[in-house]
């Protein structure tokens, strides 16, 4: 059920990195997830930027900084994954499983 | 190795994420990157982070600002692409810009450094600098160490009045013995002005009470002479044959009093006592309490001196005071040249822009067509208006990215020009404020040049220009007229001022100094009290001179001070009375100078009557003197002033004789009058200070070697200093007026060059656009010669409305030019005229030569076009 439509590429990749570091999700702890999940080389303006995007489409709020860390309004800015949030990556992981079922192509890197 | 990528980065960034995203970045970098893989490879992490964040950066941006911004990236594109392909217009535009736009902000940065930004003291605002007002007129004299002690004792509300010298010394200790510009100074200094050492201490109360003696360098010496040595507080230096303790290292941006100061020694309390109070060799500076006025200081000031004044009438009678703010005491005298170098270089820089404006109107005529497509399938009148502004903006930043590297080159290599050493130059640097300044220039250029041909975008009508195809409007001409109008008023103002201001260095340089400046040489040798007594100087300088003599190509070996045109003179100015006359109120007064029998031919000073010094006047022979032809003009009229008797107070107001005139010279300046002068032997007056002059049969310098070992071996610890070609003097004293007039003069001739260009392209235009017209005219009868001198003509009746709107402007500012003038009136008429006639004759050749392709028009072919 998502009116805004599926997620786009980056887009799915940074809302799991996120769900994974929760909840010490802010964006230098996120790039640095991705890059060690994917072993590919992000650049921090372009996770902020996506971030702000996912905001807007309200798949993520701001949550509070984590017990005992700097609540300087400047410091670094948490973020937490909201239901919509939730329901847009288990829909587009959905939306993969339909596609691959039935589907006889190589699967690399995935033993079944 | 960040700052450079995270500035880039954080201009980029949307204000509202600029700062957390950063500090994530940065503690990443700091905390993780850096300490795991080495500062190269953390560095290199860090501009790949910042590449990788333009985009989206600039994505971020976008949303924020919405479509406005979206439009104006595809405008950007497209002026981009659009000058791209045009090579040879977008470069000559970006030429044009570069010059306007490096030369202003090269200027604008100078004055910035020298008249506007605050002196680098504390609350530079409070400072004031008080000077003796003498009675005769000279508004600032320096101080007696009695008028100064006396001053800060009974003055209220000026706080920590503190004094200075000038002390210049040699400093022996340090590798070859030199001369430094040294000062001494009162404890109180370096707290008035707000300043404190590099390291060590600055003097207090002890130091000037006759402590140890002490001494505190300058950041620069502590380098050259001293190495850097870390271990430099403590040392101690030799400093004119006496052991001085280091104490204190200033910083480079230190410079008082002078801007090249080396060497601060404590002023000693007990000058008070032991200088009389009418030996006035000192500077003071003070700093306003708070809620006294600078009014309140001075009068406070001019009480004191009137109290001092009735206290000690034999020397303070009729002495009162002059009290200005510091910084109008450093930079008052430079403040109207570089303004009027700064109002002729910006009006240059609008020149320039008046040229791009022509040049986008005219390919904004050519490209009518496609404004007008462009508006009839739906971009309104303010995106076509912003497409011209961007296209300007771009032709301008690119323009003023060059005109940055000018600018920054000349800012470079400014201080080192003759002439231009200004107070505060140092503060001239290649920093922010400079690429600050260059973006600001282009932006008003930008604003200039894109105005007239987005208000003609704004006006157009859709499609009715379809149909008007390439036809020049009327407006669009009237328009162009007015530019060039305003580009020639302009020009003639300038031209007439750099014709004004080259007459007066061509008659200044015509001037005779009174000496003969060619093949000599000078060095200045400076005996230190302590090693050479008054009996041991002349013996000294006598040998020093028979050696010299003695080299091959000598004509005269001589010595003298102070040099004239040297800058050393001021202090020594002296009353004298003349044997049987009445001693009046208004005692004749002159220069006084110190010679060796030789110093007149080694100058080249022709003897007038009577005769020079003799190896016969010597200590123990009758006091003579020797007058200058300015004296005996004044003093002498219709007497013949040989044998009679002239007092000084030198020398122990011995009578001395008058045994010679000689011709007048000009001492202060090549501009100033000459002044009465006294010569006295040095045999006689001994002084530890003097000049060699070396008069040579061919090029001076050459002898220089010689002239050092001779040195060397007569007393090793003693340096030359201020070796020079006595031509130095002369070009010296012309130096800041020719820096100034070269600046103006290349201004103006860079205004002319672009005013002609402009008008070439105007009348290119109007030929190219009204060969219909033409065409119709020819086919009408009208010969081709007929329509060329309509053409011409037309220019020349602009040129002609603008050289008299130029000549307005040019009476109206003669009153700034005055001050700068020797020997022309600021309103001559034959210059402003010759400016007038100049230009105008040089705009009809430049109208001419495009209106001749008229000559070559194919009339019919042309009509047949249509």
């Amino acid at each position: 059920m998502s009116p805004r439509g599926y997620l786009g590429d980056l887009e799915e990749i940074v809302l799991l990195a996120l769900a994974r570091c929760e909840p010490e999700a802010y964006g230098m702890r996120i790039r640095q997830e991705i890059e060690d999940q994917s072993g590919r080389s992000v650049a921090i303006g372009a996770v902020y930027a996506v971030l702000e995007r996912l905001e807007d489409k309200r798949y993520i709020r701001r949550a509070d900084p984590p017990e005992g860390t700097n609540r300087d309004p400047r410091a670094r800015r948490f973020f937490a994954m909201t239901p919509a949030g939730k329901t847009a990556v288990e829909e587009t992981a959905a939306l993969r499983d339909r596609l691959w079922s039935g589907l006889r192509l190589r699967r690399t890197g995935k033993t079944s | 190795m960040t700052r450079l990528p995270r500035f880039v980065l954080r201009c980029l960034l949307p204000r509202d994420v600029r700062d957390a995203m950063l500090a994530e970045l940065d503690a990443e970098y700091a905390s993780v990157v850096r300490p795991s893989c080495g500062t190269l490879r953390a560095a290199a992490w860090y501009w790949t982070q910042v590449f990788g964040s333009i985009a989206p950066a600039l994505a971020m941006r976008q949303r924020r600002h919405g479509r406005w911004l979206a439009d104006a990236a595809q405008d950007t594109r497209f002026a981009v692409r659009l000058l791209a392909r045009q090579k040879t217009f977008s470069g000559a535009v970006i030429a044009t810009l570069a010059l306007g736009i490096g030369a202003t902000t090269a200027m604008f940065s100078l004055v910035d450094a020298v008249v506007l930004r605050a002196l680098p003291y504390r609350e530079p605002d409070r400072l004031i600098r008080i000077w003796s007002h003498n009675p005769r007129g000279i508004v600032r004299n320096q101080i007696s160490p009695a008028d100064y002690f006396d001053w800060r004792d009974r003055v209220r509300g000026i706080d920590g009045l503190a004094a200075f010298g000038a002390a210049d010394v040699t400093l022996t200790s340090a590798g070859d013995p030199v001369r430094l510009n040294g000062a001494t100074a009162t404890a109180n200094l370096a707290g008035t002005l707000g300043v404190s050492p590099l390291a060590g201490r600055w003097f207090v109360d002890a130091d000037t009470r006759g402590g140890e003696p002490v001494v505190v360098i300058s950041e620069r010496l502590w380098r050259e002479r001293f190495g850097s040595d870390p271990r430099i507080i403590g040392r101690t230096v030799v400093i004119d044959s006496l052991q001085r303790e280091v104490i204190g290292v200033m910083a480079e941006a230190f410079r008082f009093p002078s801007a090249d100061q080396q060497i601060w020694m404590p002023l000693p309390d007990r000058w008070r006592m032991v200088q009389p109070r009418s030996a006035r060799f000192l500077g003071v500076v003070g700093r306003l309490e708070a809620g006294i006025t600078f009014a309140d200081a001075r009068d406070r000031m001019l009480a004191v001196a009137r109290q001092l004044a009735s206290a000690y009438p034999d020397s303070d009678r009729g002495w009162s005071v002059t009290v200005a703010p510091l910084s109008d005491a450093i930079r008052g005298d430079v403040r109207a040249p570089l303004l009027l170098l700064l109002g002729a270089v910006a009006a240059m820089l609008l020149v320039a822009c008046a040229n791009v404006a022509g040049l986008l109107m005219a390919r904004g005529v050519s490209r009518a067509r496609e404004l007008a497509i462009r508006a009839a399938v739906g971009a309104g009148a303010g995106r076509l208006v912003r497409m011209q502004l961007v296209e300007a903006l771009m032709l301008s930043l690119l323009g003023g990215l060059a005109g940055l590297a000018l600018a920054s080159w000349g800012v470079r290599i400014a201080p080192g020009i003759r002439g231009l050493n200004l107070p505060l130059l140092d503060r001239v640097a290649r920093d922010r404020r400079l690429v600050m300044a260059a973006f600001a220039v282009s932006l008003v250029s930008a604003l200039l040049t894109g105005m007239w041909p987005a208000l003609k975008a704004a006006r157009h009508r859709g499609l009715e220009m379809l149909g008007a195809g390439m036809r020049a409007t009327g407006g669009h001409a009237r328009a162009r007229q007015a530019i060039v109008f305003a580009q020639i008023a302009i020009a003639t103002a300038l031209v007439a001022a750099g014709s004004l201001l080259s007459g007066s260095l061509y008659r200044l340089m015509a001037v005779s100094p009174g000496f003969h400046a060619d093949r000599t040489l000078l060095a200045d040798v400076s005996l230190p009290p302590a090693k050479y007594g008054p009996d041991a100087r002349a013996p000294m300088f006598a040998g020093l001179l028979d050696r010299l003599r003695a080299l091959p190509g000598v004509e005269a070996a001589a010595a003298g001070a102070p040099l004239p045109l040297s800058g050393q003179d001021g202090l020594l100015r002296f009353a004298f009375r003349i044997a049987g006359r009445e001693p009046s109120a208004d005692a004749p007064r002159a220069y006084l100078r110190w010679a060796t029998p030789d110093y007149f031919r080694a100058m080249g000073i022709p003897l007038h009557a009577g005769r020079v010094f003799a190896p016969s006047d010597t200590a123990r022979s009758a006091p003579v003197v020797v007058i200058d032809a300015e004296l005996a003009r004044r003093y002498f009229a219709g007497e013949n002033p040989i044998g009679r008797r002239i007092s000084t107070t030198i020398g122990r107001d011995t009578l001395r004789e008058v045994v010679g005139v000689v011709g007048a010279v000009r001492q202060m300046a090549l501009e100033r009058e000459a002044e009465p002068h006294l010569y006295v032997p040095e045999t006689q007056v001994p002084s530890p200070e003097m000049t060699l002059v070396i008069r040579t049969g061919g090029d001076a310098m050459t002898l220089l070697p010689d002239v050092r070992a001779i040195m060397r071996d007569l007393d090793p610890d003693l340096p030359l200093s201020n070796v020079r070609p006595l031509a130095d003097l002369v070009s010296s004293s012309a130096a800041p007026r020719r820096a100034g007039t070269l600046l103006l003069t290349a201004f103006a001739a860079m205004a002319v060059l672009l005013t002609l260009v402009g008008v070439y392209g105007a009348v290119s235009q109007v030929v190219a656009q009204s060969t219909r017209e033409i065409g119709v005219r020819i086919a009408m009868g009208g010969t081709r010669s007929i329509v060329m001198r309509l053409i011409v003509g037309r220019a020349v009746k602009v040129a002609l409305a603008g050289a008299v709107a130029g000549l307005v402007l040019a009476w109206a500012g003669a009153p700034a030019l005055s001050a700068m003038l020797y020997g022309v009136r600021p309103r001559d008429p034959l210059t402003l005229a010759g400016a007038a006639v100049a230009i105008t004759a040089a705009a009809a050749l430049a109208a001419y030569l495009p209106a001749r392709r008229i000559l070559r028009l194919d009339v019919l072919a042309t009509l047949r076009v249509e």
